[in-house]
Parts: structure tokens; C-alpha cells; sequence
């Protein structure tokens, strides 16, 4: 006689699953409760009377923000990958004081970014900031450059490549930890054998490590994308007069006291973030496809 | 095909000397290994003949012509590694076509030569799968056939079955042996198995600290070792060594005599000649027996025949088959 194959209720299941359920349900609670509320805001605001959600398209405060976020994003997120990837590869080779050295490459990430973008604000300050000195040939160690100082904040591309550059070097240590991570993944005899078979550093680079780093560039191509579309405090101390969307919310919602169309705008780059993430989880699978082709 | 030539290699890593002063020839089309222990030289003495090394002192010579300072992929050579170093993103056929792509086949070509050496290494069918996909075996053959492919002078090896299980070992160890008859190329082989070393080679060089002891076809080197570690380390069960004054027709304290397992026998009553010991564990092994004798203050293994069999504890007389014995010197370890 075959063994009848005991059916279990819903509640016998749960029960068995009890302890599983008892440890993520909280978490799953936390995450999702908080993110239900910002959305529902979100949304209740942004298709509120009026439809901020379309409306806001015709601002030129909006269209220009999201135009130099979109630039911001576009250069700095790469910048960051191949700042992290030359500073993965310096610390990847192993030589005396590699410990120590990857300590300090970690040093900017401890620094906080309002700290960070002071500094900066006060090296490049108009008239007398510290780089002024240096190209009005105060410092005797370096050249005259300038006749008059210059106002760095005074144009939209020098105090947006500012607040780019104050990024860049605050987040760095971010880029460089998973594309080191990734890099001590790759067998190195893997190298070897490319080696003996004739492939060049460049080779090597092409057809190996690239391929095999695309999930830790993916990763960083992410990650750093979404905080260069948010990105708050170094446009908001170094470049006020042109405000990027991250800032752009803060000053509908605190200084216009206008709560629908920083709702609508907030929606706007979490669709662009979205988008994003997508374009360059397609692009990375792309290119690697392309490289492991016979 | 190539002859390979090495003629007083050295290789230091600072105070550690890794290769010393090796000379060693490998024929057109031999099959030769480097067996030994590990940290014994021979992986390295293999990074120095791929170029992934460089040369202290001395010269390789492929066919006559020094490549000391030519680059790994001048040297017309291929390497399987113990890891089999497999690029892990790409197919099997991606795998084996590598080189053949750095070289700049054109297509018909490179797919010819891929298909050669699927078929050659029975992987027709796994082409489009990846390393993770494939089973110990498999990839071997992967790794093979990357290296096959780009039709190397010399064929490097190093340990490329340890990381298989014993059945799979064996299996493999066929496999190799048909490919070098069909592929004819000179193949250097590193192992620390002795057995894989006497089975699959034309010759092999047993390696020590460095340098190389004794070099020979696998009857020579198991006949006629040269020395105490060769001897000892050569045949399973290892050679048995008993000191020259407790054997009756040696009576030589500066001796050191070697006799293999095969070249004993035992008698339950006292003869001329033989060694007086007792009777301890046996060990089957199915188609052989081993019995291991109390024997002064060592213990002895002899092989039994399938239908000997004896007590543990029963005093016994151990017989030499003195045609077998191998002498050495007690102080400097060589064969007299």
C-alpha cells in the first residue's frame, strides 16, 4: 500500500515556520512600513489638486535642476568608478605598507560631508581663499597665475564642479572598498595562463578582469549613481545659486513652503533613479556579454 | 615538438633556494615528470620553463635556442595549472578558443581548431557551458584542451589531477596517456604522487630541496634508486630499510639495506640467512596482501600471497631475495 502523503493545513505550515516568520516579519515591517508611508506621501502630494506631477514640468527652476543633476550623475558617477577602480588596482598588489595604505584611502569616508564641503568652500572662497593666494602668487613656492582672483562660486561651472569634486574625494574609499572586493575574487593563475597564451595587460584587462569586476562595477555604477542623482550637501554649500533637485526639494518644501511640488519633484527622481539603475544594470550585462564572446 | 634543455638552472627567492643547479634534458616528444615532495622545486623549475619566473642563474633551452629572457608567449609553450585556471565567465568553447582569439585566428579557423580539440577531449555537447556547470573531470579536459589547442612545442603540467577524486584520477590518467600518443608533444609533467609519476611517464626526475636526485625511466629510478630519499619515496609500500649489521650475510654497520616489499618472504621455521622478527598486523588491499614484521626495532611490510595468510603475533624468518637488495651508505645516504 502506498504511504498517503500527509497534507499540511495553512496553520500547520505557519506553525512549523513560526521562528523564520518571527525574525523576518519585523524586519520586513520596517522596511516596507516607512517606505509605504514616504510613497503614499509622495504620491498623495505629487497628484494632489492641480497635479503638481505635471505642472512642475513647466517650472524652469525644475527643468534646469534636473539638467544639472542629470550632468552630475553622468559625470561624477563614473568619475567615482574610475577613481575606485585606480585606486583598487594601487592597493590590490601587495607591498610593503599596503595596510596601512588602504587605511589611509579610507580616511575621506570618515570625514563628514558637511565638514568636507566647508573645507572646500573655504580653500576656494572669493577673494581670499586659500587657492586664490596660491594663483595670485602669494605662496612663494608656486607661480603668479592670476592677476585678480577669481569667483569660483560665482559660475554654475565651477561651483557645480566643485561640489562634484568635493563628492568624488568624500566618497571615494566607497568606489574603491567593492571594486577591491571584486578584484580578490579573480584566481590569479587565471592571469597566468592568459598570460602564457599571449594576452597583453591591456588583454588581460579586457578579457578577464573587466568581465569577472562587472558585477562589483555594476554595483558601484548603482550605488553611486543613486547618491549623485540625491545628492545634498555639497551642491547646498558650495553651489546655492544652482540648486541641483536634491536641494531644489528642500527649498520647495522649507523655504517656498510648498509641500506639493516638492512631492512632485521628489517623485520625478525616484523615477529617475529607477530609470537609471535599470540603464546601467542593462549597459554592465551588455558589455559583458560582449566580452566573453568566442 | 621540442627538446628541452635545462642547464645549471637556479632560481632563489632571496636566502631560499627554490631551483639548484638543475641539468636536465626532455627528448622530442618525451614524456617526462618531476616527482618529489612538496616545496621540493618542481612547480617552480615548471614557472621558470613557462616564463612566469625569472631565471637566477643557468639557461633553458628549447630546441637549442636560449629563452631565458623571451616572454611566456614566445616560448611556443602551453600550461594546465593545478586549478586548471579556467576563466570562470566564459564557455567552454570561449575557454579553449581564448588563445586562439589573442592570436587573431580568423573565424573558420579558430572554429576548426575548437572543434578539433572538443573532439579530441570528448567534450562535444559542453560547449556552451560554463566552468561551474562542469563536473572535476570535465574541466580538466577544458583546461586541456586550452592548452592543446594552440598546438605548444611543450605542454606543461603542473599537478593537474590532484584536485580529483581517486577514481577520477585514474580515469584521467588513461586519458593523458592516449592524448600524448596521439598529440606526440614533449610534455613536462609535475606531481607529488609517485604513482601517477610511474605510470604516465616516458622518464622521471625525483626533485629534492631544490635539486634533482635521480633522473631515469620509472624501472631505473623503482630498480635502481640511487639514493635513500629516491628509494624510500618511489614504490607503495615504500621500500623497507634495515640497518646492514642485524642482516647475516651483510654484517656491516655502515650500511643501510633497502628491500621492497615483493622481495620477501617468510618461513615459520629458521633458515639460512633470514631475519628473525614477529608477525604483526596484515593489511588487505583486496588483490594484494601486507604483512608488517617486528624486526628489531622496526617494522617491515611484506607482500603475501593472495592465499598465505599467518597469525599476529607468531615468530616468523624473513627471507631476502638478495638479487633485490639495495645497499647504501649510512652516512651519506648514496647507493654502493
Amino acid at each position: 500500500m502506498p504511504e498517503k502523503t500527509k497534507r499540511y493545513s495553512i496553520w500547520e505550515k505557519l506553525k512549523d515556520n513560526l521562528f523564520i516568520l518571527g525574525i523576518t516579519v519585523p524586519c520586513f515591517l520596517y522596511l516596507f512600513a516607512f517606505l509605504i508611508i514616504v510613497l503614499f506621501y509622495l504620491l498623495k502630494f505629487s497628484f494632489s489638486e492641480g497635479l503638481p506631477i505635471i505642472s512642475i514640468l513647466s517650472e524652469a527652476e525644475f527643468r534646469n535642476a534636473l539638467l544639472r543633476t542629470f550632468w552630475f550623475m553622468l559625470i561624477g558617477t563614473p568619475l567615482q568608478l574610475a577613481v575606485g577602480i585606480i585606486l583598487a588596482l594601487l592597493v590590490y598588489e601587495s607591498f610593503k605598507g599596503v595596510s596601512l595604505t588602504r587605511s589611509l584611502f579610507l580616511i575621506p569616508i570618515a570625514i563628514p560631508a558637511l565638514v568636507t564641503a566647508v573645507i572646500i568652500n573655504l580653500l576656494f572662497s572669493y577673494p581670499f581663499g586659500h587657492m586664490n593666494d596660491l594663483l595670485s602668487g602669494k605662496y612663494t613656492f608656486f607661480p603668479k597665475i592670476l592677476e585678480l582672483p577669481l569667483n569660483f562660486s560665482g559660475t554654475e561651472f565651477f561651483s557645480i564642479g566643485l561640489a562634484m569634486l568635493g563628492k568624488v574625494w568624500r566618497d571615494m574609499p566607497i568606489s574603491m572598498l567593492i571594486i577591491l572586493a571584486g578584484l580578490q575574487t579573480i584566481e590569479k593563475e587565471g592571469y597566468e595562463a592568459a598570460q602564457i597564451m599571449g594576452a597583453n595587460f591591456y588583454q588581460r584587462f579586457k578579457y578577464i578582469t573587466l568581465p569577472l569586476l562587472t558585477p562589483a562595477i555594476s554595483t558601484v555604477l548603482i550605488l553611486r549613481s543613486i547618491e549623485n542623482w540625491k545628492e545634498f550637501i555639497f551642491p547646498f554649500v558650495l553651489a546655492p545659486a544652482y540648486p541641483l533637485l536634491g536641494v531644489l526639494i528642500d527649498r520647495l518644501y522649507h523655504v517656498q513652503q510648498n509641500p506639493y511640488m516638492a512631492g512632485a519633484c521628489a517623485l520625478w527622481l525616484v523615477l529617475f533613479i529607477g530609470a537609471t539603475t535599470f540603464l546601467f544594470t542593462f549597459l554592465t550585462k551588455t558589455v559583458r556579454a560582449y566580452l566573453v564572446k568566442v | 615538438m621540442a627538446e628541452v634543455r635545462l642547464e645549471n638552472l637556479c632560481k632563489f627567492f632571496g636566502e631560499v633556494k627554490a631551483v639548484d643547479n638543475i641539468d636536465l634534458t626532455v627528448k622530442d616528444g618525451e614524456f617526462l615528470t618531476l616527482v618529489g615532495p612538496s616545496g621540493c622545486g618542481k612547480s617552480t623549475t615548471l614557472r621558470l620553463i613557462a616564463g612566469l619566473e625569472k631565471v637566477t642563474k643557468g639557461g633553458i633551452f628549447i630546441d637549442e635556442r636560449l629563452i631565458n629572457d623571451l616572454p611566456p608567449h614566445k616560448r611556443n609553450i602551453s600550461m594546465v595549472f593545478q586549478s586548471y585556471a579556467l576563466f570562470p565567465h566564459m564557455t567552454v568553447e570561449a575557454n579553449i578558443g581564448f588563445g586562439l582569439k589573442i592570436k587573431k585566428l580568423d573565424k573558420d579557423n579558430k572554429k576548426s581548431k575548437v572543434g578539433w580539440a572538443l573532439n579530441l577531449l570528448r567534450l562535444e555537447g559542453l560547449e556552451k557551458r560554463l566552468p561551474r556547470e562542469l563536473s572535476g573531470g570535465q574541466r580538466q579536459r577544458v583546461a586541456l584542451g586550452r592548452a592543446l589547442v594552440l598546438e605548444p612545442d611543450v605542454l606543461l603540467l603542473d599537478e593537474p589531477l590532484s584536485n580529483l577524486d581517486a577514481k577520477l584520477r585514474l580515469r584521467m590518467r588513461t586519458e593523458l596517456k592516449r592524448l600524448h600518443k596521439k598529440v606526440k608533444t614533449t610534455i613536462i609533467y609535475v606531481t607529488h604522487d609517485q604513482a601517477e609519476a610511474m605510470t604516465l611517464s616516458d622518464r622521471l626526475a625525483v626533485m629534492k630541496d631544490g635539486r634533482i636526485l635521480q633522473a631515469g625511466t620509472p624501472s631505473e629510478v623503482y630498480e635502481k634508486p640511487q639514493d635513500l630519499f629516491t628509494a624510500g619515496f618511489i614504490g607503495s609500500p615504500t621500500m623497507n630499510f634495515l640497518s646492514g649489521e642485524i642482516i647475516p650475510f651483510v654484517k656491516d654497520e655502515n650500511i643501510l639495506v633497502g628491500i621492497r616489499p615483493e622481495d620477501l618472504k617468510f618461513s615459520s621455521a629458521e633458515v639460512p640467512d633470514a631475519v628473525k622478527g614477529k608477525s604483526s598486523i596484515t593489511e588487505s588491499l583486496g588483490s594484494d596482501n601486507y604483512l608488517y614484521v617486528e624486526v628489531s626495532d622496526a617494522l617491515v611490510s611484506m607482500r603475501l600471497k593472495p592465499e598465505e595468510k599467518i597469525e599476529e603475533g607468531k615468530k616468523i624468518w624473513l627471507v631476502f631475495d638478495k638479487r633485490k637488495l639495495h645497499r647504501f651508505d649510512k652516512s651519506t645516504g648514496r647507493r654502493v
